[in-house]
Protein backbone atom coordinates (compact mmCIF):
# COMPACT_ATOMS: atom_id res chain seq x y z
CA UNK A 1 0.00 0.00 0.00
CA UNK A 2 1.61 3.33 -1.02
CA UNK A 3 2.27 5.84 1.72
CA UNK A 4 -0.28 8.68 2.02
CA UNK A 5 1.22 12.14 2.25
CA UNK A 6 -0.23 15.62 2.28
CA UNK A 7 0.45 17.96 -0.63
CA UNK A 8 2.45 20.17 1.73
CA UNK A 9 4.69 17.22 2.62
CA UNK A 10 5.09 16.25 -1.03
CA UNK A 11 6.00 19.82 -1.99
CA UNK A 12 8.66 19.78 0.72
CA UNK A 13 10.11 16.58 -0.77
CA UNK A 14 10.03 18.07 -4.26
CA UNK A 15 11.79 21.20 -2.98
CA UNK A 16 14.75 19.11 -1.88
CA UNK A 17 14.94 17.11 -5.12
CA UNK A 18 14.98 19.85 -7.78
CA UNK A 19 18.50 19.52 -9.13
CA UNK A 20 18.30 22.63 -11.33
CA UNK A 21 18.19 24.83 -8.20
CA UNK A 22 21.26 25.71 -6.12
CA UNK A 23 21.48 24.12 -2.65
CA UNK A 24 20.67 27.45 -0.93
CA UNK A 25 17.58 26.86 1.24
CA UNK A 26 16.30 30.42 0.71
CA UNK A 27 16.40 30.03 -3.07
CA UNK A 28 14.54 26.73 -2.86
CA UNK A 29 11.92 28.16 -0.51
CA UNK A 30 11.47 31.15 -2.82
CA UNK A 31 11.01 28.94 -5.86
CA UNK A 32 8.41 26.81 -4.09
CA UNK A 33 6.57 29.94 -2.92
CA UNK A 34 6.46 30.97 -6.59
CA UNK A 35 5.09 27.55 -7.53
CA UNK A 36 2.47 27.82 -4.78
CA UNK A 37 1.43 31.23 -6.15
CA UNK A 38 1.17 29.80 -9.67
CA UNK A 39 -1.01 27.00 -8.31
CA UNK A 40 -3.25 29.54 -6.59
CA UNK A 41 -3.73 31.39 -9.94
CA UNK B 1 20.25 49.25 -36.46
CA UNK B 2 23.52 47.83 -35.16
CA UNK B 3 23.58 45.97 -31.85
CA UNK B 4 25.39 48.81 -30.13
CA UNK B 5 22.74 51.26 -31.34
CA UNK B 6 20.01 48.98 -30.01
CA UNK B 7 21.70 48.85 -26.61
CA UNK B 8 21.94 52.64 -26.55
CA UNK B 9 18.29 52.91 -27.58
CA UNK B 10 17.36 50.43 -24.84
CA UNK B 11 19.18 52.47 -22.19
CA UNK B 12 17.62 55.70 -23.47
CA UNK B 13 14.15 54.17 -23.29
CA UNK B 14 14.68 52.87 -19.75
CA UNK B 15 15.81 56.37 -18.79
CA UNK B 16 12.57 57.82 -20.23
CA UNK B 17 10.48 55.62 -17.95
CA UNK B 18 12.65 56.14 -14.87
CA UNK B 19 12.66 59.93 -15.24
CA UNK B 20 8.96 60.32 -15.88
CA UNK B 21 8.03 58.10 -12.91
CA UNK B 22 10.16 60.44 -10.75
CA UNK B 23 8.18 63.39 -12.17
CA UNK B 24 11.12 64.67 -14.15
CA UNK B 25 10.74 65.51 -17.83
CA UNK B 26 12.55 62.96 -20.01
CA UNK B 27 13.57 63.73 -23.62
CA UNK B 28 10.24 62.33 -24.91
CA UNK B 29 6.92 61.03 -23.63
CA UNK B 30 7.46 57.27 -23.34
CA UNK B 31 5.10 55.04 -25.32
CA UNK B 32 4.20 51.83 -23.47
CA UNK B 33 2.82 48.65 -25.01
CA UNK B 34 0.05 46.80 -23.21
CA UNK B 35 -0.11 44.34 -26.09
CA UNK B 36 -0.74 40.77 -25.04
CA UNK B 37 -2.11 38.05 -27.33
CA UNK B 38 -3.06 40.56 -30.03
CA UNK B 39 0.56 40.18 -31.21
CA UNK B 40 -0.26 36.58 -32.17
CA UNK B 41 -3.17 37.60 -34.39
CA UNK B 42 -1.02 40.36 -35.91
CA UNK B 43 1.58 37.80 -36.94
CA UNK B 44 -1.14 35.57 -38.46
CA UNK B 45 -0.20 32.84 -35.99
CA UNK B 46 -1.89 30.87 -33.20
CA UNK B 47 -1.18 30.06 -29.56
CA UNK B 48 -0.53 26.47 -30.62
CA UNK B 49 2.31 27.70 -32.84
CA UNK B 50 3.68 29.80 -29.96
CA UNK B 51 3.82 26.71 -27.79
CA UNK B 52 6.07 24.83 -30.25
CA UNK B 53 9.20 26.43 -28.80
CA UNK B 54 10.33 29.59 -27.02
CA UNK B 55 11.99 30.75 -30.22
CA UNK B 56 8.73 30.35 -32.18
CA UNK B 57 6.90 32.39 -29.55
CA UNK B 58 9.52 35.15 -29.59
CA UNK B 59 9.47 35.40 -33.39
CA UNK B 60 5.67 35.56 -33.46
CA UNK B 61 5.46 38.24 -30.76
CA UNK B 62 8.45 40.14 -32.15
CA UNK B 63 6.78 40.92 -35.48
CA UNK B 64 4.50 43.56 -33.96
CA UNK B 65 7.39 45.26 -32.20
CA UNK B 66 9.26 45.58 -35.48
CA UNK B 67 6.27 47.32 -37.06
CA UNK B 68 4.75 49.48 -34.27
CA UNK B 69 6.70 52.06 -32.26
CA UNK B 70 7.09 51.43 -28.53
CA UNK B 71 9.53 52.57 -25.84
CA UNK B 72 8.69 49.65 -23.58
CA UNK B 73 6.26 46.83 -23.06
CA UNK B 74 4.60 45.59 -19.90
CA UNK B 75 5.20 42.02 -21.05
CA UNK B 76 6.49 39.99 -23.98
CA UNK B 77 5.02 36.60 -24.84
CA UNK B 78 2.32 34.45 -23.28
CA UNK B 79 2.05 35.49 -19.65
CA UNK B 80 0.76 32.25 -18.18
CA UNK B 81 2.85 29.21 -17.28
CA UNK B 82 0.79 26.77 -19.32
CA UNK B 83 3.08 23.78 -18.61
CA UNK B 84 2.48 24.13 -14.87
CA UNK B 85 -1.24 23.64 -15.32
CA UNK B 86 -1.02 20.83 -17.84
CA UNK B 87 1.33 18.96 -15.46
CA UNK B 88 -1.32 19.24 -12.76
CA UNK B 89 -3.99 17.86 -15.05
CA UNK B 90 -6.16 20.87 -15.73
CA UNK B 91 -6.50 23.53 -18.38
CA UNK B 92 -7.05 26.53 -16.14
CA UNK B 93 -6.41 28.68 -19.19
CA UNK B 94 -8.01 27.64 -22.45
CA UNK B 95 -7.61 28.85 -26.00
CA UNK B 96 -10.38 30.77 -27.74
CA UNK B 97 -12.06 29.41 -30.87
CA UNK B 98 -9.89 31.49 -33.22
CA UNK B 99 -6.75 30.09 -31.57
CA UNK B 100 -5.25 33.48 -30.71
CA UNK B 101 -6.39 34.46 -27.21
CA UNK B 102 -6.32 32.84 -23.77
CA UNK B 103 -9.36 32.71 -21.54
CA UNK B 104 -9.90 31.77 -17.92
CA UNK B 105 -13.07 30.46 -16.31
CA UNK B 106 -14.05 31.57 -12.81
CA UNK B 107 -13.02 29.14 -10.09
CA UNK B 108 -14.20 29.12 -6.49
CA UNK B 109 -12.90 25.96 -4.77
CA UNK B 110 -13.45 27.22 -1.21
CA UNK B 111 -16.83 27.18 0.56
CA UNK B 112 -18.12 29.79 3.00
CA UNK B 113 -17.81 27.51 6.04
CA UNK B 114 -14.07 27.00 5.57
CA UNK B 115 -12.84 30.42 6.66
CA UNK B 116 -11.63 29.18 10.06
CA UNK B 117 -9.40 26.55 8.44
CA UNK B 118 -8.18 29.12 5.89
CA UNK B 119 -7.41 31.74 8.57
CA UNK B 120 -5.50 29.22 10.69
CA UNK B 121 -2.92 28.77 7.89
CA UNK B 122 -4.04 29.94 4.43
CA UNK B 123 -1.14 28.47 2.47
CA UNK B 124 -1.28 25.10 4.21
CA UNK B 125 -5.05 24.99 3.62
CA UNK B 126 -4.63 25.97 -0.02
CA UNK B 127 -2.04 23.26 -0.59
CA UNK B 128 -3.68 20.39 1.26
CA UNK B 129 -7.34 21.07 0.52
CA UNK B 130 -7.97 23.59 -2.26
CA UNK B 131 -5.23 22.46 -4.65
CA UNK B 132 -6.61 18.91 -4.56
CA UNK B 133 -9.98 20.28 -5.62
CA UNK B 134 -8.45 22.25 -8.48
CA UNK B 135 -5.88 19.83 -9.82
CA UNK B 136 -6.91 16.23 -10.68
CA UNK B 137 -3.33 14.94 -10.79
CA UNK B 138 -2.83 15.77 -7.10
CA UNK B 139 -5.43 13.11 -6.29
CA UNK B 140 -3.39 10.38 -7.94
CA UNK B 141 -1.72 7.93 -5.52
CA UNK B 142 1.74 8.76 -4.18
CA UNK B 143 4.25 9.02 -5.85
CA UNK B 144 2.29 9.82 -9.03
CA UNK B 145 1.01 13.03 -7.46
CA UNK B 146 4.59 13.90 -6.50
CA UNK B 147 5.65 13.40 -10.12
CA UNK B 148 2.91 15.85 -11.18
CA UNK B 149 4.24 18.49 -8.78
CA UNK B 150 7.79 17.88 -9.97
CA UNK B 151 6.69 18.36 -13.57
CA UNK B 152 4.83 21.53 -12.56
CA UNK B 153 8.06 22.80 -10.94
CA UNK B 154 9.94 22.07 -14.18
CA UNK B 155 7.19 23.93 -16.05
CA UNK B 156 7.66 26.94 -13.81
CA UNK B 157 11.43 26.91 -14.27
CA UNK B 158 10.90 26.74 -18.03
CA UNK B 159 8.48 29.67 -17.84
CA UNK B 160 10.96 31.76 -15.83
CA UNK B 161 13.69 31.07 -18.38
CA UNK B 162 11.32 31.95 -21.22
CA UNK B 163 10.46 35.31 -19.64
CA UNK B 164 14.14 36.15 -19.18
CA UNK B 165 15.12 34.98 -22.67
CA UNK B 166 12.14 36.82 -24.18
CA UNK B 167 13.21 40.13 -22.62
CA UNK B 168 16.72 39.63 -24.03
CA UNK B 169 15.32 38.68 -27.45
CA UNK B 170 13.26 41.88 -27.60
CA UNK B 171 16.21 43.97 -26.46
CA UNK B 172 18.37 42.53 -29.23
CA UNK B 173 15.59 42.79 -31.81
CA UNK B 174 14.44 46.39 -31.37
CA UNK B 175 16.03 47.78 -28.19
CA UNK B 176 12.72 47.78 -26.29
CA UNK B 177 12.73 46.98 -22.53
CA UNK B 178 10.16 44.86 -20.70
CA UNK B 179 8.91 47.16 -17.95
CA UNK B 180 7.41 44.69 -15.46
CA UNK B 181 9.67 42.27 -13.62
CA UNK B 182 7.34 40.86 -11.00
CA UNK B 183 3.63 40.32 -10.52
CA UNK B 184 1.49 40.68 -7.42
CA UNK B 185 -2.15 40.15 -6.60
CA UNK B 186 -3.69 41.79 -3.56
CA UNK B 187 -5.07 39.59 -0.76
CA UNK B 188 -8.73 40.35 -1.49
CA UNK B 189 -8.28 39.87 -5.23
CA UNK B 190 -6.73 36.46 -4.53
CA UNK B 191 -9.79 35.47 -2.53
CA UNK B 192 -12.08 36.97 -5.18
CA UNK B 193 -10.31 35.57 -8.25
CA UNK B 194 -9.13 32.21 -7.00
CA UNK B 195 -10.80 31.05 -3.77
CA UNK B 196 -14.38 32.31 -3.40
CA UNK B 197 -15.34 33.77 -6.77
CA UNK B 198 -17.48 36.82 -7.50
CA UNK B 199 -20.72 35.72 -5.87
CA UNK B 200 -19.01 34.12 -2.87
CA UNK B 201 -16.80 37.12 -2.06
CA UNK B 202 -19.62 39.66 -2.31
CA UNK B 203 -21.87 37.42 -0.19
CA UNK B 204 -19.10 37.02 2.43
CA UNK B 205 -18.88 40.82 2.73
CA UNK B 206 -22.46 40.88 3.98
CA UNK B 207 -22.69 37.61 5.91
CA UNK B 208 -19.15 36.99 7.08
CA UNK B 209 -17.31 40.34 7.04
CA UNK B 210 -15.03 39.74 10.06
CA UNK B 211 -13.78 36.41 8.72
CA UNK B 212 -13.19 37.87 5.27
CA UNK B 213 -11.14 40.75 6.69
CA UNK B 214 -9.16 38.34 8.86
CA UNK B 215 -8.49 36.16 5.82
CA UNK B 216 -7.10 39.09 3.81
CA UNK B 217 -4.85 40.06 6.73
CA UNK B 218 -3.56 36.49 6.93
CA UNK B 219 -2.51 36.63 3.27
CA UNK B 220 -0.47 39.83 3.61
CA UNK B 221 2.82 38.22 4.66
CA UNK B 222 2.64 35.65 1.86
CA UNK B 223 1.89 38.39 -0.69
CA UNK B 224 4.74 40.59 0.55
CA UNK B 225 7.12 37.66 0.48
CA UNK B 226 6.17 36.92 -3.14
CA UNK B 227 6.27 40.54 -4.22
CA UNK B 228 9.67 41.23 -2.70
CA UNK B 229 11.28 37.80 -3.00
CA UNK B 230 12.25 38.45 0.65
CA UNK B 231 14.77 41.03 -0.59
CA UNK B 232 15.58 44.04 1.56
CA UNK B 233 16.31 46.19 -1.50
CA UNK B 234 14.54 46.27 -4.88
CA UNK B 235 15.37 48.18 -8.05
CA UNK B 236 12.96 50.93 -9.19
CA UNK B 237 12.93 49.45 -12.70
CA UNK B 238 11.51 47.16 -13.99
CA UNK B 239 8.32 47.71 -11.99
CA UNK B 240 6.13 45.34 -10.02
CA UNK B 241 2.89 44.76 -11.94
CA UNK B 242 -0.31 44.88 -9.89
CA UNK B 243 -3.61 44.22 -11.68
CA UNK B 244 -6.68 45.16 -9.60
CA UNK B 245 -9.93 43.34 -10.18
CA UNK B 246 -12.65 43.70 -7.54
CA UNK B 247 -12.19 47.33 -6.31
CA UNK B 248 -14.57 49.14 -8.63
CA UNK B 249 -17.34 46.63 -7.89
CA UNK B 250 -17.19 47.59 -4.19
CA UNK B 251 -17.69 51.33 -3.79
CA UNK B 252 -15.42 53.42 -1.56
CA UNK B 253 -16.83 52.28 1.79
CA UNK B 254 -16.32 48.55 1.21
CA UNK B 255 -13.03 49.25 -0.59
CA UNK B 256 -11.75 51.09 2.48
CA UNK B 257 -12.88 48.30 4.77
CA UNK B 258 -12.05 45.11 2.88
CA UNK B 259 -9.49 45.94 0.21
CA UNK B 260 -7.29 48.89 1.00
CA UNK B 261 -5.80 47.97 4.42
CA UNK B 262 -4.11 44.74 3.30
CA UNK B 263 -3.27 46.05 -0.17
CA UNK B 264 -1.70 49.20 1.24
CA UNK B 265 0.53 47.09 3.51
CA UNK B 266 1.82 45.27 0.42
CA UNK B 267 2.42 48.53 -1.42
CA UNK B 268 4.27 50.10 1.50
CA UNK B 269 6.51 47.03 1.79
CA UNK B 270 7.45 47.50 -1.86
CA UNK B 271 8.02 51.22 -1.40
CA UNK B 272 10.25 50.65 1.63
CA UNK B 273 12.49 48.46 -0.52
CA UNK B 274 12.78 50.99 -3.37
CA UNK B 275 10.43 49.30 -5.87
CA UNK B 276 7.88 51.06 -8.09
CA UNK B 277 4.49 49.53 -8.81
CA UNK B 278 2.46 49.59 -12.02
CA UNK B 279 -1.20 49.46 -10.97
CA UNK B 280 -3.75 48.38 -13.56
CA UNK B 281 -6.69 50.54 -12.45
CA UNK B 282 -9.51 48.63 -14.09
CA UNK B 283 -12.84 50.45 -14.30
CA UNK B 284 -13.54 53.98 -13.00
CA UNK B 285 -11.43 55.04 -10.02
CA UNK B 286 -12.73 58.54 -9.37
CA UNK B 287 -14.52 57.54 -6.13
CA UNK B 288 -11.22 56.12 -4.83
CA UNK B 289 -8.78 59.00 -5.47
CA UNK B 290 -8.58 59.86 -1.75
CA UNK B 291 -7.07 56.43 -1.07
CA UNK B 292 -4.41 56.90 -3.72
CA UNK B 293 -3.48 60.22 -2.08
CA UNK B 294 -2.16 58.14 0.82
CA UNK B 295 0.58 56.63 -1.37
CA UNK B 296 4.15 57.95 -1.29
CA UNK B 297 5.11 60.39 -4.06
CA UNK B 298 6.70 58.97 -7.22
CA UNK B 299 5.97 55.38 -6.22
CA UNK B 300 3.01 54.23 -8.32
CA UNK B 301 2.17 54.26 -12.00
CA UNK B 302 -1.59 54.06 -12.49
CA UNK B 303 -2.89 52.77 -15.81
CA UNK B 304 -6.29 54.36 -16.40
CA UNK B 305 -9.12 52.51 -18.07
CA UNK B 306 -12.19 54.73 -17.72
CA UNK B 307 -10.85 57.75 -15.84
CA UNK B 308 -10.19 60.99 -17.68
CA UNK B 309 -6.37 61.38 -17.75
CA UNK B 310 -6.65 65.19 -17.79
CA UNK B 311 -8.70 65.18 -14.60
CA UNK B 312 -6.39 62.64 -12.94
CA UNK B 313 -3.41 64.82 -13.87
CA UNK B 314 -4.99 67.72 -11.98
CA UNK B 315 -6.02 65.71 -8.92
CA UNK B 316 -3.26 63.09 -8.59
CA UNK B 317 -0.66 64.25 -11.11
CA UNK B 318 1.93 65.17 -8.47
CA UNK B 319 1.40 61.89 -6.63
CA UNK B 320 1.32 59.10 -9.21
CA UNK B 321 2.48 58.70 -12.80
CA UNK B 322 -0.43 58.47 -15.21
CA UNK B 323 -0.31 55.75 -17.84
CA UNK B 324 -2.93 55.62 -20.56
CA UNK B 325 -4.67 58.20 -22.70
CA UNK B 326 -5.61 56.08 -25.70
CA UNK B 327 -8.92 54.20 -25.47
CA UNK B 328 -9.01 50.98 -27.47
CA UNK B 329 -12.45 51.82 -28.88
CA UNK B 330 -11.05 55.01 -30.42
CA UNK B 331 -8.20 53.08 -32.01
CA UNK B 332 -10.71 50.61 -33.35
CA UNK B 333 -13.52 52.82 -34.62
CA UNK B 334 -12.25 56.41 -35.10
CA UNK B 335 -10.37 57.78 -38.10
CA UNK B 336 -6.60 58.16 -38.02
CA UNK B 337 -6.97 61.95 -37.80
CA UNK B 338 -9.40 61.72 -34.89
CA UNK B 339 -7.06 59.37 -33.03
CA UNK B 340 -4.08 61.68 -33.56
CA UNK B 341 -6.08 64.75 -32.49
CA UNK B 342 -7.06 62.94 -29.30
CA UNK B 343 -3.45 61.89 -28.62
CA UNK B 344 -2.24 65.48 -29.18
CA UNK B 345 -4.74 66.85 -26.63
CA UNK B 346 -3.76 64.24 -24.06
CA UNK B 347 -0.05 65.01 -24.47
CA UNK B 348 -0.62 68.76 -24.27
CA UNK B 349 -2.52 68.35 -21.00
CA UNK B 350 -0.69 65.46 -19.32
CA UNK B 351 2.95 65.55 -20.40
CA UNK B 352 4.21 68.79 -18.74
CA UNK B 353 6.36 68.08 -15.68
CA UNK B 354 6.73 64.36 -16.44
CA UNK B 355 4.70 61.74 -14.64
CA UNK B 356 3.02 60.65 -17.86
CA UNK B 357 3.31 57.53 -20.02
CA UNK B 358 1.29 57.17 -23.21
CA UNK B 359 -0.45 53.81 -23.62
CA UNK B 360 -3.76 52.19 -24.43
CA UNK B 361 -6.33 52.17 -21.63
CA UNK B 362 -6.56 48.37 -21.69
CA UNK B 363 -4.48 45.34 -22.55
CA UNK B 364 -4.67 44.58 -26.26
CA UNK B 365 -5.80 40.97 -26.48
CA UNK B 366 -7.50 40.38 -29.81
CA UNK B 367 -6.60 41.23 -33.39
CA UNK B 368 -9.88 43.13 -33.61
CA UNK B 369 -9.21 45.31 -30.56
CA UNK B 370 -7.59 48.03 -32.67
CA UNK B 371 -7.33 49.22 -36.24
CA UNK B 372 -3.65 48.47 -36.67
CA UNK B 373 -3.07 51.39 -39.04
CA UNK B 374 -4.39 53.77 -36.37
CA UNK B 375 -2.21 52.09 -33.75
CA UNK B 376 0.93 52.53 -35.85
CA UNK B 377 0.11 56.14 -36.78
CA UNK B 378 -0.74 57.25 -33.22
CA UNK B 379 2.38 55.74 -31.64
CA UNK B 380 4.62 57.29 -34.33
CA UNK B 381 2.90 60.62 -33.79
CA UNK B 382 3.33 60.50 -30.00
CA UNK B 383 6.98 59.59 -30.33
CA UNK B 384 7.57 62.61 -32.60
CA UNK B 385 5.20 65.12 -31.01
CA UNK B 386 5.96 64.09 -27.43
CA UNK B 387 9.46 65.60 -27.43
CA UNK B 388 10.05 67.85 -24.41
CA UNK B 389 11.46 71.24 -25.39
Amino acid sequence: MPEEKTIEEIMEEVKNELDFLPPDENVRNGFMAGLTFMMIL
Amino acid sequence: MLMNEKEQMYDKRVERFVKTVNHEEPDRVPVLSLVETMAIAYAGATIKECLKSHQSEFEIYGKLFKDVYFDGTLGFGLNRAMKVYSALGVNAYFVSEDGTTLQHGEISPMSDDEYDDFIKDPIKFAKNVLFKRKYPNLNLPYPQNKEAIKNAALGLADFGKKMEDGANYLKDLVGVPVTAGNYIISPLDQIFDYFRGFKGTLTDMRRNPEKLMEATEKLVDFCISLATGNATHMEPFPWVFSPLHIPTFLGPEKFGKFYWPSYKKMLMALNERGAKVFIFMEGMWEPYYEFLQELPDNFAIGNLEKDDPVKVKKVLGNKITISGGMPLDKLRYDSKEECIDHAKRIIDECAPGGGFIFSTNLAVLSGKDVNIENFKAVNEFVHEYGAYK
